[in-house]
């Protein structure tokens, strides 16, 4: 079903950084892109092939919600908010990815 | 679920949500440029940047759209699409296939609802499986009721059963004061028949014990007919009292309007006031007795205990029940009369069968033709690199199109046909059990059985999609498949079986035809169909014996002759085909073997000019006169059945016989009577072959009920209205009800038989058009598929009439085939089902018959293909290749 994931994030990571911006309040795509650009230092370019999808599949699941709204520059944006099941499924999953963080260290520190 | 919730409404309002994902992009894109601007690009570049860095817009568009939609999902709804656009260019075979399909299942759906009413759904009764129906027989009579006497012995000994009750079927005039009164089909029930039947009324109460006892105040329920039709449906009925049979009874129930109980009943009065019912007489036998099985009990214990009852009045009661025997079976069996080894109900349901499989193997054979047109389609598709399964799901796709629409036209032509075949039956003959409801799942089996047919058939091209097969088909071209032989073989052998199941239906439907004719001899077929009947009842209320009647009839009489004036008129008490009095005969100077029963004869009561008024002269002797009437005069008529019976085709004028009452078993036997006029063999019952029957004059019987027969001139109209008057001057109180015709009179009484008739022939017409169609399709396609043979034939010199014949011949192949099927398959048939026909299957004239019919038919399938040939051009069809 041709689901692009980004090349350089493992998968399932986007979404959750997506679900991390939010935190802060709503925000556009744009505005989440950006945020991710500059937090990372400029490491994390995400490109809208995957950022759009990816939050249509965080739609589908029920755990963001969209509304049109106006953005900074007077201009029809439309802006994504955690849901309680998005807040609910970010503490999870940061759990989930910490672990994983762990256990990628730990094997690239045994020789 | 909540997912599957939110991808449907995404896909409700797909458009908006495009609309949405596009503009966000669009934003995007220009707060992207807006940044590269800032940072000093000049606009342009900075334009192209931006476009740069976020890629292909339309593709990041249809990523995300794909978290939604499964790209498949919309390819299909692309297929459907193209199969609409590919049918809609091939409408004659959309039409064709459609209609087959839509005919196949809308007839057969129609059938198999008339024989679910009829033999299969039962009575709309709670647990009506667990009511029983008990009568008697001994020796002489089947299917005999029940006396008064015996009902109450079995209600207080039986204890099989929860409630016993018994019903008397009797016509009862409804009055009011001041206004004409009118006629209904009613019944005599005790007090709990409608509690054990689980009938509730639909307005005020049923009957209770107090309303069923000789002395009970009167009470009387209505039917919603009566209701409406007598009383405009006025709630304030209850209470009032209304005159039943000229006397009054109090309304305390009105019915519902399907709740006819016993068949069409409208009235129902309690047993008490049955006057036939007094004094009780054991061997009286006028009811009919059902009861609720007890829970726990099953209907061979019910039989047991019966039969150790019936036992018991052997003993006690010789006189008047010696022999005899219980009969009990379900309610549902006795009234729908059937049996799961009749062989007519399994003859029916075969042929609703085969009917279902003509119409599957015809629609099969339209698309398995079409599949061989397709064959380079699918090569080159193939060959572009469609996979096998995207090919079969196209296929799929096409075929559903084709399967629904086809589904909704059967749907349509069930509702139109069964609403079509309700017209058909007379007005109020119809049981109030007899529903002609749809039944969904018979349809959706109907629907599956031809709709898998088409999605089945559909796949064939697919076949040719297998790779090594793409550069055959394509180095062949059109004629691909040619090579293929087969789906062509497969079109061969439905077609012929198809020919074979309908020549075995148009066996029986011509031999159906035929039928009637050949009893001709046997039979008097009423031929002044416009002779006008009437009936009129005497109630025993006001009416109380034979002298008071007589005096009545008389008198009718005389104005009748005023009214009639030159035309004949004749008093029975039995029409034609209404039946008669059943009593046992004994001819002078033929003595009965020891314990021989004696045989039984039909009776009929007429007044003079009774055959002259049905134009159906005697074949000797003469017609009763006033004389005849008088007390001493002991003369009858016998009719030709009757003669070729018991004197074996003897002149019979001047023999004597003697007449016993059926019903009594110890009745006294009438004086020798002499016989004065052979009349020609009128059937007074419904089967084929007629009955003995013995005309008697109608004066000394002076009975309750008179049927009217009157010959036709002035309008009948003006006739019935004079009529009417005529009676209500000699009694107010009298209604003259069933005022019909004689056709009218054959039509009620044999539409049930008419039902069966009907629906064959209809079921066979349509099978052999089925099968034509199918014929026309397959030649059709073998012309389509050797046009270019052809025209190189032409071009060679071949001769139109040689063309036309090669046509003709692969036709007939087919046909030939078929018959030959089909003959095999009817002597099976009969063998299996018995052929229930005079004529037999081989005799010529049928036969002749279903050949010339066949012959017919493949001249009228073949000749537009064989036209399309013969008129081909051969200098276009080459040069096409």
């Amino acid at each position: 079903m041709g689901e692009p994931t980004p090349p350089d994030l493992l998968p399932g990571t986007l979404e959750l950084l997506i679900l991390k911006s939010l935190t802060a309040g709503p925000q556009h795509g744009y505005g989440i892109a950006q945020h991710l650009l500059t937090v990372s230092d400029e490491v994390l370019q995400v490109g809208e092939s995957s950022l759009y999808p990816a939050l249509q599949r965080l739609l589908l699941k029920g755990w963001v919600r969209a509304e049109w709204g106006v953005s900074e520059n007077n201009r029809r944006a439309r802006y994504y908010s955690l849901t309680a099941a998005g807040r609910k499924q970010l503490t999870s999953e940061r759990r989930e990815f910490d672990r994983l963080i762990v256990a990628i260290q730990k094997v690239l520190d045994t020789t | 679920m909540r997912e599957l919730y939110r991808r449907l409404r995404y896909l409700f309002r797909y458009r908006g949500n495009d609309n949405d994902l596009a503009e966000e992009l669009e934003f995007h894109r220009e707060m992207k440029l807006r940044q590269l601007e800032r940072t000093g690009l000049d606009p342009v570049s900075a334009a192209a940047a931006a476009r740069r860095a976020l890629g292909n817009a339309h593709g990041s568009r249809q990523y995300a759209r794909d978290v939604w939609i499964a790209p498949w999902l919309q390819e299909v709804a692309q297929d459907v699409r193209f199969g609409i656009r590919l049918l809609a260019r091939e409408r004659a075979f959309a039409a064709a296939a459609i209609l087959v399909l839509g005919f196949g299942i809308g007839i057969n759906n129609m059938f198999f609802t008339v024989l679910h009413a009829h033999t299969m759904r039962g009575l709309p009764l709670p647990s009506a499986e667990r009511l029983l129906h008990i009568s008697s027989f001994d020796e002489r009579i089947t299917d005999r009721p029940v006396s008064f006497a015996e009902f109450q012995d079995l209600r207080t000994g039986a204890r099989s059963f929860t409630g016993l009750a018994a019903f008397m079927a009797s016509p009862l005039t409804v009055g009011d004061e001041g206004r004409a009164p009118d006629r209904f089909e009613g019944a005599y029930v005790s007090a709990d028949a409608f509690t054990v039947l689980g009938i509730e009324p639909a307005l005020g109460r049923s009957f209770v014990a107090t309303d069923d006892h000789v002395g009970a105040a009167p009470a009387a329920i209505l039917g919603s007919g009566v209701w409406h039709s007598r009383y405009g449906g006025n709630p304030a009925i209850l209470g009032r009292s209304i005159l039943i049979n000229g006397s009054a009874a109090t309304v305390i129930g009105v019915m519902a309007s399907a709740s006819g109980f016993p068949s069409t009943a409208e009235v129902w009065l309690p047993l008490s006031r049955a006057a036939v019912l007094q004094p009780p007489r054991r061997d009286a036998r006028t009811l009919r007795v059902f009861g609720r099985l007890r829970d726990g009990v099953s209907i061979e214990d019910a039989r047991a205990e019966m039969q150790s009852i019936f036992a018991g009045w052997s003993r006690e009661y010789p006189e008047s029940s010696r022999g005899s025997q219980p009969h009990v079976v379900s309610l549902n069996d006795r009234v729908l009369g059937r049996s799961a080894r009749d062989p007519t109900w399994l003859a029916f349901m075969a042929f609703g069968c085969l009917a279902l499989l003509i119409s599957c193997a015809n629609v099969a054979n339209l698309m398995l033709a079409r599949a061989v047109h397709r064959g380079r389609e699918i090569a080159v598709r193939a060959s572009l690199g469609a996979t096998r399964l995207r090919v079969i799901r196209q296929l799929l796709v096409e075929s559903a199109v084709i399967a629904g629409t086809g589904a909704v036209v059967g749907v349509g032509v069930s509702l139109a046909s069964v609403r079509l075949f309700r017209t058909t039956i007379p007005p109020n003959v119809l049981p109030y059990w007899l529903d002609y409801r749809m039944n969904a799942p018979v349809l959706g089996a109907l629907a599956a059985g031809a709709i898998a047919s088409v999605l089945i058939f559909g796949l064939v091209p697919a076949l040719y999609a297998s790779k090594d097969n793409i550069a055959a088909v394509l180095k062949a071209g059109g004629r691909g498949i040619v090579s293929a032989r087969g789906p062509r073989r497969w079109m061969t052998t439905f077609t012929a079986i198809e020919v074979g199941l309908s020549v075995l239906m148009l066996s029986y439907l011509v031999r159906d035809v035929q039928a009637p004719r050949s009893d001709v001899a046997s039979d008097a077929r009423i031929e002044t169909e416009d002779v006008l009947t009437a009936a009129v009842t005497l109630p025993v209320e006001t009416y109380r014996d034979g002298e008071q009647r007589q005096r009545f009839y008389n008198r009718f009489e005389e104005r009748l002759q005023l009214l009639a004036g030159s035309r004949s008129f004749a008093l029975a008490t039995a029409l034609p085909r209404r039946g008669g009095t059943e009593q046992r005969l004994d001819v002078e100077g033929q003595a009965r073997g020891a314990g021989d029963a004696a045989p039984s004869v039909w009776t009929v009561g007429i007044t003079s000019q009774y055959f002259e008024t049905l134009a159906l002269p005697l074949e000797r002797g003469r017609e009763f006169t006033s004389a005849d009437g008088a007390s001493n005069a002991h003369t009858v008529i016998v009719n030709r059945r009757f003669v070729d019976l018991f004197f074996a085709g003897d002149d019979p004028i001047g023999k004597r016989i003697r007449l016993t009452p059926a019903t009594l078993t110890n009745a006294p036997a009438s004086a020798w009577l002499t016989v004065i006029g052979v009349a020609p063999s009128i059937r007074q019952r419904t089967p084929r072959v007629p009955d003995p029957v013995v005309y008697v004059p109608f004066a000394p019987l002076a009975p309750a009920t008179a049927n009217l027969l009157l010959r036709p001139g002035a309008d009948q109209a003006i006739l019935t209205a004079a009529l009417r008057d005529e009676i209500r001057a000699l009694d107010p109180n009298l209604p003259i009800y069933r005022v019909l015709t004689m056709a009218q009179v054959i039509e009620e009484v044999e539409w049930n038989g008419r039902v069966a008739s009907r629906l064959v022939r209809m079921i066979a017409m349509i099978a052999f058009a089925f099968a034509l169609v199918g014929l026309y399709a397959v030649t059709a396609h073998a012309v389509a598929q050797r046009s270019q043979e052809i025209g190189i034939r032409m071009a060679l010199g071949a001769q139109a009439s040689h063309v036309g014949r090669m046509v003709f011949a692969r036709a007939l192949l087919q046909v030939a085939l078929g018959l030959a099927l089909g003959l095999a398959g009817t002597l099976v048939w009969d063998a299996t089902f018995g052929s229930g026909f005079e004529p037999q299957f081989t005799s010529p004239g049928v036969l002749a018959s279903i050949a010339a019919l066949l012959a017919a038919g493949t001249v009228a399938a073949c000749a537009v293909p064989a036209r399309r040939a013969v008129t081909l051009d051969p200098v276009v069809v080459l040069r096409t290749e």
